[in-house]
């Protein structure tokens, strides 16, 4: 299923799916480890809740929520955060 | 033979560290034109060959995003370098070589150093360096700036570059601007036969950063951290070293004093009290500065400083800024000029000068024994309320600034807030020590010509009568008669008296002179006899305060003002700051003043 980077339960991996922002900014996350085909998974949020980090390549990267929210990502397994179906 | 080589690479990829390693002390550093990026160059000998080492800005891609990496691509694209050492992080390596690509695909002389590879063996990983150097069709070294090894190879490729120029053949590289790259960069590391664990560095940062960053203990630590740079800054070690200039600097003076014995007073008045005294007011900053220079950049290197703005982005996002103006945000508390200083180490210019044209409304430690004597005054029984509101005005104020900046002065820039969290490291001490030198060294020469000049100009004001006869009587002073002329300005906030604006005017040559001055104008010695003078020269309660007010809002020292200066660098900017800070300090202790005077 296909949901938001910012929505992916702690310690999930997910593949990303589609980067919706301008051209500038969606260069930048390719150029940290975020394209379409990649592998991210979700770190955890900022104890304030936002900004979030996620791995990718190896790297850990921070984003605020917004952001974060313009990245999809394809989980293999549903999150258990929603399962009614 | 002479030749240039730059050296690019990402941010955190060990690039400072490989420079300083190379280059050894011979180093100068300058800025690149029109911007407030340091350019760093230095010159070795390979062999018969006299090289010009380059270090760019860290830059993940040649297709800019900050100015930083405009500053590496422009210089890039100049075709002035003979040789590009490429470094290049043997435990990021999937990443790192998109920026490879890029270089390769401009036809640039490339050299790609894989750094850390000591690293990589350790934690069990392994490349074949010929067959990268052969998928990749440039050479290829490893090396550990850290270890110093793998140099000799290094320089030798280096060497051949430069002694032998050719045009490079174009990369075998997809349009960089496809996800398609990064399958080319795993076929590259496929045929190199590149293999990593990275598990053990990877737990370690995790581990910590579940700490450093953890919802209960994330700011705890901050605090602590914070507290700990401030008690050694600004606190009894800070304390005790700024004693020990000072003592030197009167000692100084007082061998300046017995060698112009005989000469006339004002020429000994000049050097001691003017000139002397106002580069002593420099000196005695330079302890603090290197104390939080020297924290600043191990927070830096050990990869701290990232997580301080991760966890405190969403408190300044509402300033306009990022997290990364934390730590020389919260040194302005304690002073305005050494938070201006350590504003550099925020990486993004917007963000830098927004930083330090904001600074000052936090209170520095300098204001504070203002607001204590005239609260004792004025507000007996209530000292600490009155103190607290006026350090809750600056946050108001820091926010009010804060937004008309961005309306008018930096309306384009913002960046969103996108960052690496690089892997926790034990910082290299020599890189350290090196930093902390240079920007010692700078801090003298720079902040040190204009302190100077503008000290001697107060001292004038102070020393000299209308009439130009020397006086060591203040009242009869430039100053003085300055503060007359300009009083009736100052009525309408309630504090319209020659000694409270003379006492202002003292206040621009250190926050600390404005008491001092009081004690002089009022003829009144000590704290207690000033308490008791005070009243005369205010209206009141309402005009006591918004006479604190102005102090907190109006322009900073002149040492704060030339720091800010320095890391400005934009005459257009200082003078924004200037009148942004004049202009609401006039509004708003009229309007204190206007309100408070029913109430009180």
């Amino acid at each position: 299923m296909t949901i938001t980077l910012n929505r992916l339960p702690i310690g999930q991996a997910a593949v990303v799916e589609r980067v919706d922002t301008d051209v500038k900014i969606s260069r930048r996350l390719r150029e940290l480890g975020v394209f379409r085909g990649g592998t991210v998974e979700f770190v955890g949020a900022a104890p304030l809740g936002d900004p979030v980090a996620v791995q990718a390549l190896d790297t850990r990267i921070a984003l605020r929520q917004t952001l974060a929210a313009r990245v999809l990502v394809r989980t293999e397994a549903p999150a258990h955060s929603e399962l009614p179906s | 033979m002479n030749g240039v080589a730059a050296l690019a690479g990402n941010p955190n990829c060990g690039k400072t560290t490989l420079f300083n390693a190379l280059t050894g002390s011979h180093q100068y550093v300058g800025n690149w034109p029109g911007v407030t990026v340091e350019k760093r160059e230095a010159i070795f000998d390979v062999n018969d060959a006299q090289i010009t080492l380059i270090d760019l800005p860290g830059a993940y891609s040649l297709t800019p995003y900050s100015i930083e990496e405009r500053v590496t691509a422009d210089y890039l694209a100049g075709g002035e370098a003979g040789a590009v050492i490429n470094i290049v992080d043997a435990m990021h390596l999937e990443r790192s070589l998109l920026l490879t690509l890029q270089l390769l695909n401009r036809r640039l002389p490339v050299i790609v150093a894989i750094n850390m590879m000591d690293e990589l063996a350790r934690e069990g990983g392994k490349i074949d360096i010929a067959a990268l150097s052969n998928a990749l069709g440039c050479p290829v070294v490893a090396i550990s700036a850290r270890r110093k090894t793998g140099f000799d190879e290094l320089f030798s490729a280096l060497y051949e570059k430069i002694a032998h120029p050719a045009e490079s053949p174009a990369a075998p590289a997809a349009d960089e601007d496809e996800e398609a790259i990064y399958q080319h960069v795993s076929a590259l590391l496929r045929a190199a036969g590149y293999e990593k664990r990275s598990g053990g560095s990877r737990d370690r940062t995790g581990a910590l950063d579940r700490i450093l960053t953890g919802r209960y203990t994330a700011f705890p630590i901050l605090l602590a951290v914070l507290l700990f740079m401030f008690f050694l800054a600004f606190g009894a070690p800070g304390a005790y070293l700024t004693g020990l200039v000072g003592g030197a600097v009167d000692r100084l003076r007082a061998l300046t004093l017995w060698l112009l014995r005989g000469q006339p007073a004002w020429v000994s008045s000049l050097l001691a009290d003017g000139i002397l005294a106002g580069a002593g007011s420099v000196l005695g900053f330079l302890p603090q500065i290197l104390i939080l220079y020297l924290l600043m950049a191990v927070i830096e290197d050990t990869g701290y400083m990232a997580r301080a703005a991760f966890i405190t982005d969403r408190l300044l996002r509402r300033l306009g800024l990022s997290g990364r103006s934390v730590i020389p945000m919260l040194m302005g508390l304690g002073c305005t000029t050494t938070a201006a200083a350590a504003a550099r180490g925020v990486e993004n210019e917007r963000d830098r000068r927004m930083t330090v044209m904001l600074t000052p409304c936090m209170s520095c430690g300098a204001k504070l024994p203002v607001y204590a004597l005239m609260a004792r005054a004025f507000f007996p029984g209530h000292e600490g309320a009155v103190v607290l509101s006026l350090y809750l005005l600056g946050g108001v104020m820091l926010a009010v600034m804060g937004a008309c900046l961005r309306r008018f002065v930096f309306r384009e820039g913002e960046t969103p807030f996108l960052m690496e969290l690089p892997a926790y490291r034990l910082p290299v001490w020599r890189s350290v020590g090196r930093r902390l030198y240079e920007r010692a060294r700078d801090f003298v020469r720079r902040a040190g010509t204009l302190i100077v000049l503008l000290s001697a100009i107060c001292w004038f004001l102070q020393a000299f009568t209308p009439a130009l006869k020397l006086t060591a009587r203040m009242d009869d002073s430039i100053m003085a008669s300055v503060g007359h002329r300009l009083a009736p300005l100052f009525r309408p906030m309630g504090f319209g008296s020659w000694q409270a604006v003379s006492s202002l005017l003292s206040g621009l040559v250190a926050k600390e002179g404005i008491l001092s001055a009081m004690q002089v104008l009022f003829h009144a010695p000590g704290a207690a006899a000033l308490v008791r003078a005070l009243p005369t020269a205010f209206s009141g309660a309402a005009g006591a305060y918004a006479f604190l007010a102005f102090i907190l809002i109006s322009p900073p020292c002149v040492s704060a003002i030339s720091a800010s200066a320095r890391e400005l660098k934009s005459r257009k900017l200082l003078l924004s700051m200037l009148a942004m800070e004049t202009v609401f300090a006039a509004l708003i202790s009229t309007a204190a003043y206007q309100l408070l005077r029913f109430i009180l």
